[in-house]
């Protein structure tokens, strides 16, 4: 008897973990960061924006170069 | 091996992109980004052998990006973080469509976020990684990333003066749930 009953704090205790983590996860993503909805579209824009201005810019010649020395210094190995 | 490396180049090569726009978010300096992005290239080749098939290549990537890029933080010790955003302000700004806000201030607020607020944020809202995979990039816990992206994001609405109920309106609600998480 008293053993289950100190398995079963155990068990509480771990359930009270999880329930926190979870409580964490299952909030809406805009409550999670307390953020009015349309100031974190906005914000999400300006990031993807931000990202792709680099995204857009063509791949600089030196890493072309880079890559096709790698590959031949493994074909030479081989 | 022949086949093998075509491929591996072929793979490398469609991921720079990616790589060089995750290392100026990291670095906010174009010339050191660009560096992150060779010394990837190379340690990603040299171990391409402990990549695991059939994993995600650019989460692996990324990986190996950020890990170097804060062992040459530890290396070049204080003298590095490029707050000034240099690489950010040479960018074409670009007016926001019907936006409220200019580029040029979004990036000047994105380059004062600390390091690992800003990493977070890049990789979950830009870069397309789940928090997951952020988490795993990251090294650290997933509800790690969650705080991390939340606190990125009041951080950057408050930066920017993103005060909800002036700019948009918002309902007394949900103001007072801002008011309460920045204060």
């Amino acid at each position: 008897m008293a053993k289950e009953g100190r398995g079963s704090r155990v068990g509480a205790k771990k359930k009270k973990g999880e329930k926190m983590l979870a409580g964490t996860a299952d909030r809406p993503r805009g409550a999670a960061s307390g953020i009015d909805p349309r100031v974190q579209r906005e914000i999400g824009k300006h990031l993807r924006a931000h990202y792709q201005d680099v995204l857009k810019e063509p791949v600089p010649d030196k890493f072309v170069e880079l890559l096709q020395q790698l590959e031949k210094s493994i074909e030479k190995k081989s | 091996m022949a086949a093998v490396s075509k491929a591996l180049r072929d793979d490398l090569l469609a991921s720079i992109p990616n790589l060089r726009a995750f290392a100026v978010s990291l670095t906010g300096n174009g010339e050191r980004a660009d560096d992150l992005v060779q010394e990837t290239l190379m340690k990603a080749w040299a171990k391409f052998h402990t990549f695991q098939e059939g994993t995600n290549l650019r989460a692996w990537l990324f990986t190996i990006l950020r890990n170097e890029f804060y062992s040459q933080l530890r290396k070049r010790g204080r003298e590095v973080e490029d707050a000034e955003g240099t690489y950010a302000a040479r960018l074409a700004s670009q007016p926001a469509q019907g936006g409220h806000m200019d580029m040029s201030d979004f990036r000047e607020a994105l380059s004062r976020l600390p390091a690992d607020q800003r990493e977070a944020l890049i990789l979950v809202g830009a870069s397309g990684f789940s928090y997951d995979e952020a988490a795993a990039i990251c090294g650290c816990a997933v509800g790690t990333i969650k705080s991390r992206v939340s606190r990125a994001r009041a951080r950057l609405a408050e930066l920017l003066g993103l005060e909800p109920g002036e700019t948009y309106g918002a309902d007394p609600m949900s103001t007072s749930v801002i008011t309460r998480t920045v204060a």
